[in-house]
Parts: structure tokens; C-alpha cells; sequence
């Protein structure tokens, strides 16, 4: 660990050390209706150590961002010489460039706040709404996005979960105007929430035991029939036609199996379904029960959550903490969550870090939920890396991001850099660190 | 009728007893250790004379700060020395922990936990509760106990529940595992008591059909009131009688008033649920009006608004790191309270309110690092001896000084580092943890389980010869076999809204 | 610890009193005795068993001995008695007597007025009637429950005298403080010919509420706590008052005025437990309140043993050991817990460990399905649990006999005792064998023939419509599946009001079949028994609910089904994922 301890003394807070950097762009970036102003605009950090996480690091890098997108990240000597003569120029000596991260699992933007009512938007009524979109419900402005995006999440997996099939997952930036404009997936993947299978003997027998799971069959027979007839006469059936991508292949099929039961029920399911292809589990630690299974499936996992208790009492206390470990060594390709939660979602390195002080590698730990959750999302080609033709979605800190007591100092996302002064928790610590003390009584 | 009060020293006497019968019966070995996951099974810690640490980073939480190359010396379960090199007459047969590349730090203290207990953390139904005792329902087998002990925390804060204005008693507990509920309660603590504002009194969550009062935080306020004016009459009441002579009938005894006048009286510490700066400044006004200092706003995620006021009123906070937005109230948290508060000069500690968070604490610490730029040394007393003091036993733990309680952690690296690891958990110079030793057990766990499970199967499979199912009145029917505690906790009553 | 055996002595002699003064009525056809008497008019109460191996007490054995009862009384007992001649003789051919066995805890739902019940069950909480006159304002407080004032239904004397059993001390349930245990003898003729004693000890359990305080165990511990502060109260304020009658009189409470025996320590308590760690805060609280106390013990005292032989008080020992866990053929079985499999495989020790760590122990059948079980349990505990043979008799008769302050009394074969008696079948001399041969008891001198199970003539297996018959406009159908073997186990669902409920002690005996279900999930909390009489497809016969007897009659709709397989779908909802951090919910882990 590279940590300076004396440094928190001297920088007091984080805004405080920020502003400067702040400021430096927005003088940069002269005003905010000029905000789009940066699709061609040409940007230089040098310095840093950069983290590609596709490659190793690259000490005294640099990275080029034009417009939108990376156009160069590379050692500083290996610079294109061709930089137009305007390009804007930020030093970062000392500093380090990482990807942001991806909240593979998510829940931003659908929720505000979880006990009120009129500002949930996660679960729908019903088992199948497969033709619902989870990101028509992208609320941009929320202050829990603003949190995470503070945090260095650079963009989400937004999923409903309601039933048995919420719809079509998302893949949205933590930074836009609206929904359509943040958008950088708009169909990634169909959500499947398993019926929860509660003990090994339900497990054992053959899936179809549970109504829920009949159901599901029927649903995904007839949406075999469906997409087989050719020009089906009316009614169109909308929600069976939105499974028609999922049956050929076109599109992704997260399951979502929580409990050490529903888990093998799901995997038995998919492989009675001839569905394994396409499918990635969003699971829990309980699913490097599975490790080998899922191994020899191909099947990616999304690890939704690693600061977990384990499932069950007799466990090993660090059950959860090794899962990653275990389907990593097993070969299962995994990203890391944090449990969906959208207010907590910038707590998700810190769950990749714990599976890494337990036993996984610490450039997987770091690659789970930057370039790793990329690929099992389908977005690899724009996100999850320091490379060149991606979206120059990334942070500055002062150490390894993984870290807690680690600084992201600035977070850019497709070009731009975040203004962590509209934050609404930072604006609040501005404004009370700067309380004049109460007259005396 | 003369019984023996069952001391700590006579139990642990009987579970090696009761462990060499055990052994034999299981036909297993059992390895030596705390790190069963059945907290009667689990075997007494060794408990060695001496503890040795040696050449560790040591975190002292005390005067001494941080200490490098350093050593920690513990006897008869007490902190003797900490410093470099006073370790050398150490004894050959103390216990001795190789703590180069370690840190050290002294166990973590939860002060808001609701583990270990049994049957509900809420008496909900009446707005003042103020005569139940988490105390009396101490579950000492509950598996959080170990491992949140996993985690470095030595110390538990268990917290009545936020249904009612004036709640429960509070207990302190040392994660003792294996030890009944009597071994485990920290008895040097403060008495303290669970008072609750905001949303959770006022019901504004619950989704019951039946209303009561309070609905508004005002109405918080007026049950608050209400009920230590109500404890003040009875005093009153009880004083007339001491002179109505003789055969004057006393006023009925009223365990909840009892409570209610320790609070006033200032030896029972008022630990309140809050979050909102307005219902904080509320309960300082309603302290102040009785003469009592609130010791502790738990959560207070909203006191960073209200820092010069509440270290004015010599109140501490325990907060959250980063907790907000779950529901109104809270939509003005943030991870910057700690480092404000702590900056205005008020006690400030971290604290869980859930059972995994409470076994990474030290994390938790970190986050006043992150937020805020609060020193490392100084986030760390978040988790050590800021609880310590807010409970009452920062004369016993909190910190590695000589004379306290030798309760401290052996880290793998820098405590608030990510990837550092509980490698030793000692209380009262016991090894109740090792990290070592959880691994090695495992495979015992196992093989025990295996045997039983072989057991299970010769029984059930042999038909009716065998004496356990002997009886053909017995059905195949049969009830799930009891969990310890846990199932048999089943036969209260179920969880039922009010 | 003794009952004050003098204040007993009394209340016992006038008991014989009653029962030499009235003529006993005869009320079951079982009794061939009383038909002969019902016949023929008054015989003689005089019987001399003769030619019987008596075991005269866990350490005495007379072999070919006769014992003369005379008026309910043992007056002779030896190898050399001559039969008197006013005495019915009976030839037991070598066949062994025991003493009839004491069971020292048998909870019964206290028959008492519905709203009360529903208050405390929880059923009907919505509308809280008025509490009855000067009862308690907690319902969980009702100490005033006489159990003298309620004779126990025929079944559950038949069950209990199915297992041995000649005398039981009967506890209201349910509540916290539930009231007055009372001691009766299981003979015919009802309470006024069968109580020994009343009062014998105030019954307590750490009930919870399921709606209204207190709804948590704390809740519970300190209604306790108070309750018992009160009634020390009120008793010293009842005092003041008389002494000096110019003030406010205290307000009339029967449940604090029935707890005055307890608090003052001239009763004991009967504090029931559930676990190991319920059995701890028992201790506690006995502890701190300063009660005198019986502990009925959780079967799990082993696992921290030393806190309950040391705390001195007898304990009443289960011995409903668990069964089993369902582990299937093979894997590692997660779902059962460490925990479960060490207590099944050690469980069955807990009352040689209890007794070795020296403390005083009495067995009962409580927590078993049905009391008959209780001999299979007790072997269990002789043999995987290594209970000594001679304690294992003795926790069922002189042990509760010295608690009861009646070792004169009850528990032995001596002179001068009440005449309850085990026969045993001329074949099966040993009552600690797994299933014995009783073929008869005797209480208070009559002899009751057991109504012993006979081979299975008939094979009831199969689907039923069956109709209950519960009065007037209360029909109900429900559809009955038994399947199995007659001659060893059977088991079978109940189909009613929609759900499908497992039945337990599914018994075939000669023509008839006897089960029982759990009514609890109806709303009907108690075992619901079924007895009917099989002729080829149709069946008959009465029953018994928590809210009366009833009838049925079923038809056979169709033979025997295919072996039952694994059909419980449980759709528990696994939050194993804490995914929404639900900090509000009041009954969650806790409020935040």
C-alpha cells in the first residue's frame, strides 16, 4: 500500500482539494452551455500512472481523450505527435488514471429513496413484463446518481426486478441530460428473477416441481411458437415477442438466483432450456458452490454483493469473502456488485476489495468491476478500459482506488469531467464545514 | 434456599468435562479453539499467562499514538507494557505472535449492534418501554458472535430496537464466544437506554392499520415529556409516602418509572436513535429542561448541522460512515458527518446496526479518512476508544495502555487498508480468534459432520431395530430437527406486526 | 425439596375420605369390573394380587409375592401375605407389578372463557373484550387458574394411562403466569374422586404475545419482573390496609392475590423452557425474583450442564428427543445444521448427563405426540444415552413421589400407599422396554384394563371422504389420505379448509384406526384425534378438537395410493440476499 499518512492532515477535505482541479476545468472549459463544446475538444493528462487494467501499468503515462472517447492512453514518451496545437493539457504527476467503475448491478436511477413509495420505481406487478424497459425509467437527475458518479462509478447496469421477467436491462453512464442521452447499451440483457428453490430436496428433483417454474416453461414455449410462426396473426403478444432475441440467440438472459437452491434449480433450468449460451448469473457468494458447474457451462457470474454473511450458519465465516476466489480459480468469468443497492453503489470497489484480501488476484479484484463487468455486460467495446476507441470514462486518485482511504480527485465520463460541486452531499459538507459556531447563549 | 451462582470459572470447568464426553460420543476429534460454529460446543480458549506481540505496527489508540517495531506484552489477561523492546523477560512459555509486517490495534468496539438477541430487538407496542432489558435476552449462541470476533470486534453496544420514544435498556457484551449469556455481559459499562426519534416512533413506516401516538416528531417530544414527568410524580408520590406513616400503603413499584429515574438521575445513559438536526436539538432541550445530559445520538446523521451544539451539550454521536437516502429522513446524510463532528470537537464513533457490517468495522474507520480527511489514527478511535468512552469502559478498553483489559487484534496489514485481515482476536488475553486456527478446524468441522451425517443415515436406514426410531407411532412426519437457539427461538411466538 | 408434606397429609387423607364415602361410578366399558358391578351390584374393594413379581421400588423386587389393596390402599405386600378372605383374587401367573409412574408436567389449555383465549392465542385481537372481573389487566397473567377446576378430558387419561401413567400433575396453558398446577390420579370418577392435591405450584413459561405487550421475550422478562414486584405489593398492601383501614383501599386483582403463595415461597413455581437458553434465563430469573422452583427442562440442559445441576433445583426432564434430520442418501446435507445433527445424536444423554452432574431429575412424556411414546424414549435414553436403569424408574416414580412430598403416598409398592399399580402382560415383564406389555393399572384399587392395541383386522390405507360432524350446521368435509402398513407405521394427510396437514400416531388396532393432526394451522391450536371403526370401505367414529368432541363418517374413494413422494413445495421467498436495505421495518433485525 502507497499511502501517505500525514497527507489527510494536510488536506482537510475533499472539496477543498479539489476545487483547484475544478476550477482548472472549468477554466478549461470556459462555460456550462459550452458543456458540448468538448465533443471535439482534445484533452492531454500526463503523468499519471495510468491503469489500463487491459494491459499492465504504465508508469509517467498519458491519455489523450478527443471528443468523447480515448484516442490515445500510453506511456508519455509514445505521445501521437500530431496533438493539435489547442489541446488542453493537465498535468497528473504522481497521480493515477483508472477506469471508472460499472455498478454491474443496478438499481440507480429507479430509486430515490427506498421507504418512499412514489420514488421506487424497481418492481413492477406481475411474473412476466419481458416487455418492459428498465431505462425509460432512468430518473438522470437523481441525487443517488450524482453520489456514485462522485464516486467514481462511470456508468450502470439498471435492472428491474419485480416477478418473474422485469424486462430489458439497460446499460446507462452515471452522467447526461436524460435516459436516451446517458444511454450506452439500450438493450443488454433480458432479467430473469429465478423462483426461489428453499431446500436441497426441492433442488433435487427435477425444477419443474414449483408452479412458478411451470409457468416459466410455458412462457418460454410459447415464445418458441411464437417467434416460430411466421407472420403470427393478431393479437401480437408483446411480452412473448420481447423473449424472441433472448430464444435466438440476439440477446443476453441475466438469471438472477439468490439462495444456494435456487442457484442449481436456475443452472438446471438454463441447461433444460438449451440456454446456457447466453446466459450470465447474477448470483450471490452461494454461487461458487457452483464454481465448477458454472465453469463448465460458460456461464459469466456477476457476483452481486461479496460483503455478505455466509448462507449458512455452519459455513466458514469467510465464506462470502472467498466466493470470488473460488469461481475465479474454478475459471468463471465474474464482475462484482454491491447487492443493487443505488445509494451504496459507490461502495462497490470496496466489495471487489474484500474478495481480493481473501484470495483474489488484485488485478482480477480490479478488473471485476471495471473491464470484466464490461464484457459480461456487452460493453466491452466502450467501457472497462484505459484503450484507445472507448469512452474516456475514468478517475484520478492519488493511490489504488480500491482502496477506502484512497482520493478520487476527478471523474470523467465520455470526455467530460464531473462537477462534484452540484453534488448534493458534497454541497451539504461544504455548506455545514463552513457553519459559523452559534453565538453563546 | 442457598444456590451457588454459577461462576464463569465453574462452567468452563464443566465444558471440558462436558467436551471429553462430547469427543467420545462423536467419535470425532475436536480441535482446540473457539472456532466452532456451535457456541456450547465450542471449547474455552487457551488462556495463557503471558501474550506476547512482537515487533508489530502498534496503534495504541492512546497517548502513545502509533507505535513502530513495537511490542505488546499482556498478563493474567491485562495489558502490562506496549513500546519497543519491552518485551525481552518475557516468559519461554508465553503465547508469542510474530507481529513484524502485523498492525495491532485494540478491539473493535460496536456501539449500536442488535445481535445475539433473542425473541425481538422491539417491544413496539407501547411508546414507553423503558422496564425491558436486552440483557435478559442475550443470545450467546448466536453466530454473529463469532464472526463479527472474525472481524477484530471485541466489544458489542446491543441496542433495543427504534419502535417507541423511550425504548429498552441496552447491554454491553464481550464477544466471549462459547460462554452463556452471563459470560458474555461487559459489566463495567454504563447502564444505558434506547430512547428513538423521528420516523421510527412515529410510525411514519411500519404499514400498520392501527395509529397511536405520536404521529409528528412534536409528538415524539410530548411522550418523552410525558413519561419523565410521569417518573418524576411517582417520585414525588414515593417520597409523600416515606412520611404517611405507619400501615400507609406505598405506591405500587414501577419498574419502568425506576429506569426513568436513573436517567434523570444521570446513571443510566440516554443513548437516542435520531437523524434529523431538528429532533436532535429537540431532545439537548428536553435534557436540559430535566437535568440530564443525552450521552449518545445514535445515527445522527443530520448532527454535522447541529456539531457546535452538541458539543456544547457534551453529547457524543455514533454515526454511520455512509449510510443515507434509505429513507426520508436520512436524504441529508453524508459520509462527511464523522470528520465534522469529530472537527467541532464532538465524540465520535461508527458503529454497524447489522450483522455483517459489524465484522469490518475497521473499514468503517477508514471512511473518515476518505470523507472528510479525518487523520488515520484519529478514524481508527472511531472504532476503539471513542465507543469506549461513549459506553462507560474506556478505563478497560479502548486502547492498548497498561492496566486494561488486553483486548486487541492482530491485523495482516495497515488496519484500514482494504486488503488487510483479522489474523487474531484476543479478549482479556485470550485468543478467542485465530485465523490459523479457523482454517485448521475446518477440516475437523467436517469430518465431525461427515460422522454424524453417517450416523444419521446407519438410523434412519436400518429400519426399525435401531432405537431411534423404535417407536411405530412415529411418522415419517418428523419435525425439522432443532438449530440450538435458533429453531427453538421458533417456539415464541412468530414475528406478527403490531 | 419437599411440598410441605404435613399440609399435604391433610388435604390427602381427606381425599381418601371422599373416595371411601361416594361410590364410584362407572363410566368406562373398558373396566370389566364395573361391568360385573353393574351387574350384579356393590362387590368388594378388597383384591389380592397373587403370585406377582412386585417391584416394590427402583431397587426392590419381591418375587411370587402378593399385594392386598383394600379401599384404594395397599395394606399388604409381601411373599408370604395369605389372601384375606373378603378379597377378589387375582392369579398374576408370575406377571410383574410396578408402581403406577407420576408424570410431574402435562400443560392443558386452560378450558376458560373465548375471549380470554383468544386475547392470549392471538385469534381475535382486533376486538380485546373486557377482561373478566378483576382479572389481571395482561392477559399473559393469569395465575388465578385453579387446574383442580378442571377435570381432563377422557382421551387425555386414557393416553396418559396408556403410557403408565396413575398419577399427573395438570398445568393451564398457555400465558406467562398460567396458573395453579393441580395433582390428580387418572382414574375414572372424575376431579371430585381423582385430585390429590391442588395448588401444588404456580405454572410459568416465557410466552411471548403475538399481539399486544408483550410482544418480545425482554417484554416478556419484564412482566414478569413487575408481576411478580406486584404481587409481593399487593399482598403487603392487602396487610396495610387491614391494619388500617382509614385510606384508599388497593384495588382487588385475583391473579396478584393468586400469586401470593408463590412470591412468598410457599409454592413452587413450574417454569417451563423451551431451550437451553430459555432454561438459563429461567434460572435467572428464579434467581433474582427468589422463587422456589421445579425447572421443566428443554431436553438441551447438556450443553451447559453445570449451570443446572448447580442451580439445585429438580428439573422435569423431556424425553422427546429429536428424530432423525432428514438428510437424504447421500451429499453433505447443509441445509441440517451442525447443531441439529450433534443434538440428535447426543440429545438422548441429556438425562444421565443431568443426573451424573447431580441433579435431581424426573422424567416426563411432555413434547411427545402422544405420552405412549414414552417408553421408546426412555430406552432410547438407557441405551444411546447411558441412563442407568434403576435412576430411569425412578425419575417416574419415587423421584416425583419426594418431590411431591409423597413418598408414602405415590411412586412404591409399600403399605400404607395409594393403591396405583402397573400390571404387566404375564409376557412382557420389563416396563423399560421399549414396548411394553401393561395389561392393566391400578388407581386407587380399581383396576382399569388397558385399552391395549390389538393386531390390525383391517387395512384402512387409502383415500377418504371423510364428514365431521361437529353439531348442528357443521358439517365438514375433508378428504383423508392413509397410507403405509397396518402392522408397522402408517402415515396419511388431512386435506381440510384448503390445506393439506400431515397426521401424526396413525394407529390400527383390531378394527379401528386412530390419528391425529395439529389443528393449529385451522386455528385450532391442539391436537385434533380422530378414532373410527373400518367396515371394508366405510369408516365411523368419534373425535375430539381443541373446541369439543365431534363425529364422522367417511367412504373409501379410492384403494391404497402409490408411495407419497417429497410433494412439499415451500415457497419461502430466500432473502439470503439482503439486496434492499430495509433499514424502517419494525420488526426487522432492528429499526434504524
Amino acid at each position: 500500500m502507497n499511502r501517505d499518512r500525514p497527507r489527510a492532515a494536510r488536506r482537510p477535505s475533499t472539496l477543498s482539494v479539489l476545487l483547484p482541479a475544478i476550477l482548472l476545468i472549468a477554466g478549461l472549459l470556459p462555460t456550462a452551455a459550452a458543456a458540448d463544446d468538448h465533443r471535439d475538444a482534445v484533452v492531454v493528462f500526463t503523468g499519471a500512472t495510468l491503469h489500463p487494467v487491459d494491459r499492465p501499468p504504465i508508469e509517467d503515462g498519458a491519455l489523450v481523450v478527443r471528443g468523447t472517447d480515448i484516442a490515445f492512453a500510453g506511456a508519455r514518451a509514445d505521445l501521437p505527435t500530431d496533438l493539435p496545437a489547442d489541446a488542453r493539457r493537465i498535468a497528473l504527476d504522481g497521480k493515477h488514471l483508472y477506469p471508472g467503475f460499472i455498478h454491474v448491478a443496478s438499481e440507480l436511477g429507479l430509486i430515490e429513496i427506498n421507504s418512499v413509495r412514489g420514488s421506487v420505481d424497481t418492481d413492477e406487478i406481475g411474473e412476466v413484463r419481458s416487455d418492459l424497459r428498465a431505462r425509460s425509467a432512468y430518473n438522470a437527475d437523481s441525487l443517488l446518481i450524482s453520489a456514485a458518479r462522485v464516486g467514481g462509478i462511470v456508468a450502470a447496469h439498471v435492472r428491474q426486478s419485480g416477478g418473474m421477467l422485469p424486462g430489458v436491462s439497460t446499460v446507462l453512464r452515471t452522467a447526461g441530460w436524460n435516459w436516451d442521452d446517458a444511454t450506452v447499451r439500450a438493450e443488454t440483457a433480458m432479467q430473469l428473477q429465478f423462483p426461489t428453490v428453499s431446500s436441497p430436496s426441492n433442488a433435487g428433483d427435477e425444477a419443474g416441481s414449483s408452479a412458478r417454474v411451470m409457468l416459466l416453461n410455458e412462457v418460454f414455449d410459447a415464445a418458441r411458437s411464437t417467434a416460430a410462426a411466421d407472420n403470427a396473426p393478431p393479437p401480437r403478444n408483446r411480452r412473448l415477442a420481447a423473449l424472441a432475441p433472448v430464444l435466438d440467440g440476439r440477446l443476453a438472459l441475466h438469471v438472477a438466483a439468490y439462495g444456494r437452491w435456487t442457484i442449481g434449480a436456475a443452472l438446471d433450468w438454463l441447461e433444460a432450456q438449451a440456454l446456457t449460451a447466453n446466459a450470465v448469473l447474477i448470483s450471490t457468494p452461494a454461487a461458487a458452490a457452483y464454481a465448477e458447474r458454472l465453469a463448465a457451462l460458460g456461464i459469466p457470474v456477476i457476483l452481486d454483493g461479496v460483503l455478505a454473511e455466509p448462507d449458512l450458519r455452519d459455513l466458514p465465516y469467510d465464506d462470502a469473502y472467498t466466493a470470488a476466489a473460488r469461481l475465479h480459480e474454478a475459471g468463471v468469468a465474474i464482475a462484482i456488485g454491491n447487492g443493487g443497492s443505488a445509494s451504496d453503489a459507490r461502495n462497490v470497489p470496496f466489495n471487489a476489495a474484500m474478495a481480493a484480501a481473501f484470495g483474489l488476484p488484485k488485478d482480477v479484484a480490479l478488473r471485476s468491476v471495471t473491464l470484466s463487468a464490461a464484457e459480461i455486460l456487452g460493453v466491452a467495446d466502450r467501457l472497462g478500459s484505459l484503450t484507445a476507441g472507448k469512452e474516456a470514462s475514468f478517475l484520478v486518485t492519488d493511490g489504488d482506488p480500491l482502496e477506502i482511504v484512497t482520493r478520487i480527485e476527478q471523474v470523467w465520463i465520455a470526455g467530460a469531467p464531473v462537477d462534484f460541486t452540484t453534488d448534493h452531499q458534497l454541497r451539504l459538507y461544504e455548506r455545514y464545514r463552513n457553519r459559523p459556531a452559534p453565538a453563546a447563549p | 434456599m442457598n444456590r451457588p451462582r454459577v461462576s464463569i470459572f465453574s462452567v468452563r470447568r464443566a465444558w471440558a468435562g462436558a467436551l471429553m464426553i462430547a469427543g467420545a460420543l462423536c467419535a470425532g476429534t475436536l480441535a482446540a479453539g473457539s472456532a466452532d460454529p456451535v457456541a456450547w460446543h465450542a471449547p474455552p480458549p487457551p488462556e495463557p499467562a503471558v501474550v506476547v506481540v512482537r515487533g508489530a505496527t502498534i496503534w495504541t489508540s492512546g497517548p502513545d499514538g502509533q507505535l513502530e517495531n513495537a511490542d505488546l506484552v499482556v498478563r493474567d489477561g491485562r495489558i502490562v507494557a506496549v513500546g519497543a523492546d519491552v518485551a525481552a523477560d518475557a516468559p519461554a512459555d508465553a503465547l508469542t505472535i510474530d507481529g513484524r509486517g502485523k498492525h495491532v490495534t485494540a478491539g473493535i468496539i460496536d456501539p449500536h449492534s442488535h445481535i445475539s438477541t433473542a425473541g425481538g430487538v422491539n417491544e413496539a407496542t407501547n411508546i414507553v418501554t423503558a422496564e425491558v432489558r436486552i440483557e435478559d435476552v442475550i443470545d450467546a449462541h448466536d453466530i454473529a458472535i463469532y464472526r463479527q470476533l472474525a472481524g477484530g470486534t471485541t466489544v458489542a453496544h446491543i441496542m433495543h430496537g427504534s419502535a417507541n420514544s423511550i425504548g429498552g435498556q441496552t447491554a454491553v457484551i464481550k464477544m466471549r464466544w462459547g460462554q452463556d449469556a452471563r459470560g458474555l455481559h461487559f459489566k463495567a459499562a454504563n447502564p444505558g437506554i434506547k430512547f428513538a426519534l423521528g420516523e421510527n416512533p412515529k410510525q411514519s413506516n411500519w404499514g400498520v392499520s392501527q395509529l397511536r401516538y405520536p404521529q409528528t416528531r412534536a409528538g415524539v417530544e410530548g411522550s418523552i415529556r410525558d413519561a419523565l414527568a410521569a417518573a418524576e410524580d411517582l417520585r414525588r408520590t414515593r417520597e409523600q409516602h416515606a412520611a404517611a406513616g405507619r400501615d400507609a400503603i406505598p405506591p405500587r413499584p414501577d419498574l419502568q418509572v425506576d429506569a426513568l429515574l436513573e436517567v434523570l438521575d444521570g446513571t443510566r445513559d440516554v443513548h437516542s436513535h435520531s437523524y434529523r438536526a431538528d429532533e436532535i436539538l429537540m431532545l439537548l432541550d428536553v435534557a436540559a429542561d430535566h437535568g440530564f445530559v443525552v450521552k449518545v445520538f445514535q445515527h445522527g446523521l443530520d448532527a454535522y448541522k447541529v456539531a457546535d451544539e452538541l458539543a456544547a451539550a457534551g453529547s457524543g454521536v455514533s454515526s454511520f460512515s455512509d449510510w443515507w437516502a434509505y429513507k426520508f429522513e436520512v436524504i441529508d446524510a453524508i459520509p462527511h458527518n464523522g470528520a465534522i463532528l469529530h472537527e467541532r470537537g464532538v465524540l465520535t464513533s461508527f458503529n454497524s446496526d447489522d450483522d455483517e457490517l459489524g465484522r469490518r468495522l475497521n473499514l468503517e474507520a477508514a471512511k473518515a479518512v476518505r470523507y472528510g480527511g479525518v487523520a488515520p489514527r484519529e478514524a481508527l478511535k472511531f472504532m476503539t476508544l471513542n465507543p469506549a468512552i461513549q459506553l462507560g469502559i474506556d478505563d478497560r478498553v479502548g486502547s492498548l495502555e497498561p492496566g486494561k483489559d488486553a483486548d486487541f487484534v492482530v491485523w495482516s496489514g495497515d488496519p484500514l487498508s482494504t486488503y488487510s485481515i483479522c489474523e487474531w482476536t484476543f479478549i482479556d488475553g485470550r485468543p478467542y480468534f485465530s485465523r490459523a486456527r479457523d482454517l485448521e478446524n475446518r477440516a475437523a468441522i467436517a469430518e465431525e459432520r461427515a460422522q454424524l451425517l453417517a450416523a444419521v443415515r446407519a438410523a434412519s436406514g436400518s429400519g426399525g431395530d435401531d432405537a431411534a426410531d423404535g417407536d411405530e407411532a412415529e411418522t415419517s412426519e418428523a419435525p425439522e430437527a432443532p438449530e440450538a437457539s435458533d429453531t427453538q427461538d421458533a417456539s415464541y411466538a412468530a414475528e406478527v406486526l403490531p | 425439596m419437599t411440598l410441605r408434606p404435613k399440609r399435604f397429609r391433610s388435604l390427602f387423607i381427606l381425599g381418601v375420605a371422599t373416595l371411601l364415602a361416594v361410590p364410584l361410578i362407572a363410566q368406562s366399558a373398558a373396566n370389566d369390573a364395573l361391568d360385573l358391578e353393574q351387574a350384579v351390584g356393590p362387590l368388594s374393594r378388597v383384591h389380592a394380587l397373587t403370585n406377582a413379581r412386585v417391584v416394590v421400588d427402583p431397587t426392590t423386587v419381591l418375587e411370587r409375592a402378593t399385594v392386598v389393596v383394600r379401599d384404594g390402599m395397599i395394606t399388604q405386600v409381601g411373599a408370604d401375605v395369605a389372601a384375606p378372605a373378603d378379597a377378589w383374587t387375582r392369579d398374576l401367573a408370575g406377571a410383574t407389578l410396578y408402581p403406577g409412574l407420576i408424570e410431574l408436567f402435562h400443560p392443558l389449555p386452560w378450558p376458560g372463557d373465548a375471549s380470554e383465549q383468544a386475547t392470549v392465542d392471538g385469534a381475535a385481537a382486533a376486538s380485546t373484550p373486557a377482561a373478566p372481573a378483576g382479572a389481571h389487566p395482561n392477559p399473559m397473567v393469569r395465575a388465578h387458574r385453579d387446574m383442580a377446576a378442571h377435570a381432563p378430558d377422557a382421551a387425555t387419561l386414557r393416553r396418559l394411562r396408556g403410557a403408565g401413567f396413575t398419577t399427573a400433575l395438570m398445568v393451564p396453558r398457555p400465558g406467562l403466569l398460567r396458573g395453579h398446577a393441580a395433582l390428580i390420579n387418572l382414574g375414572e370418577g372424575g376431579m371430585a374422586h381423582n385430585l390429590l392435591r391442588r395448588a401444588v405450584a404456580q405454572g410459568v413459561h416465557l410466552a411471548r404475545r403475538p399481539s399486544g405487550y408483550p410482544e418480545s421475550l425482554m417484554g416478556t422478562i419484564a412482566l414478569l419482573r413487575q408481576t411478580v414486584a406486584d404481587a409481593r405489593w399487593y399482598a403487603d398492601a392487602q396487610a396495610r390496609y387491614a391494619r388500617r383501614p382509614a385510606q384508599m383501599r388497593p384495588v382487588y386483582d385475583r391473579d396478584l392475590a393468586a400469586l401470593g403463595p408463590a412470591v412468598a415461597r410457599e409454592q413452587p413455581v413450574l417454569f417451563e423452557t423451551r431451550d437451553v437458553q430459555d432454561g438459563l434465563r429461567a434460572l435467572a430469573l428464579i434467581d433474582e425474583l427468589k422463587l422456589d422452583a421445579w425447572l421443566v427442562g428443554s431436553g438441551a440442559e447438556y450443553q451447559r450442564l453445570d449451570a443446572f445441576a448447580s442451580a439445585g433445583h429438580p428439573i422435569v426432564v423431556p424425553v422427546d428427543f429429536p428424530d432423525a434430520p432428514d438428510v437424504g442418501d447421500e451429499g453433505d446435507a447443509l441445509d441440517v445444521s451442525l447443531a441439529a445433527l450433534r443434538h440428535w445424536q447426543m440429545a438422548p444423554s441429556n438425562p444421565a448427563r443431568l443426573r451424573a452432574a447431580g441433579a435431581t431429575i424426573a422424567l416426563s412424556s411432555h413434547g411427545l405426540d402422544d405420552p405412549g411414546q414414552l417408553h421408546a424414549r426412555v430406552a432410547d435414553a438407557i441405551e444411546r444415552g447411558n441412563l442407568d436403569r434403576t435412576a430411569a424408574l425412578a425419575a417416574l416414580t419415587t423421584v416425583p413421589a419426594q418431590l411431591l412430598g409423597l413418598e408414602d403416598q405415590l411412586g412404591a409398592i409399600r403399605v400404607g400407599a395409594i393403591a396405583n399399580l402397573i400390571e404387566m402382560a404375564p409376557s412382557g415383564g420389563d416396563l423399560l422396554a421399549a414396548s411394553p406389555a401393561i395389561a392393566a393399572l391400578w388407581i386407587d384399587g380399581q383396576r382399569l384394563a388397558l385399552d391395549a392395541r390389538e393386531a390390525p383386522a383391517v387395512n384402512p390405507a387409502g383415500v377418504w371422504e371423510v364428514v365431521v360432524d361437529a353439531g348442528p350446521d357443521q358439517q365438514i368435509p375433508v378428504r383423508l389420505t392413509l397410507s403405509g402398513d397396518p402392522e408397522g407405521a402408517m402415515t396419511g394427510s388431512v386435506n381440510a379448509m384448503g390445506g393439506s396437514l400431515p397426521l401424526n400416531d396413525v394407529v390400527v388396532s383390531g378394527v379401528e384406526v386412530r390419528f391425529a393432526f395439529d389443528g393449529t394451522p385451522l386455528g385450532m391450536p391442539g391436537a385434533i384425534r380422530f378414532e373410527g371403526k373400518v367396515d371394508g370401505e366405510s369408516m365411523r367414529g368419534v373425535g375430539e378438537a381443541p373446541p369439543g368432541p365431534f363425529t364422522f363418517r367417511g367412504r373409501r374413494v379410492e384403494g391404497p395410493p402409490p408411495a407419497p413422494e417429497h410433494d412439499h413445495d415451500n415457497e419461502h421467498l430466500d432473502h439470503a440476499h439482503d439486496r434492499d436495505h430495509d433499514h424502517t421495518r419494525p420488526h426487522g433485525r432492528s429499526l434504524r
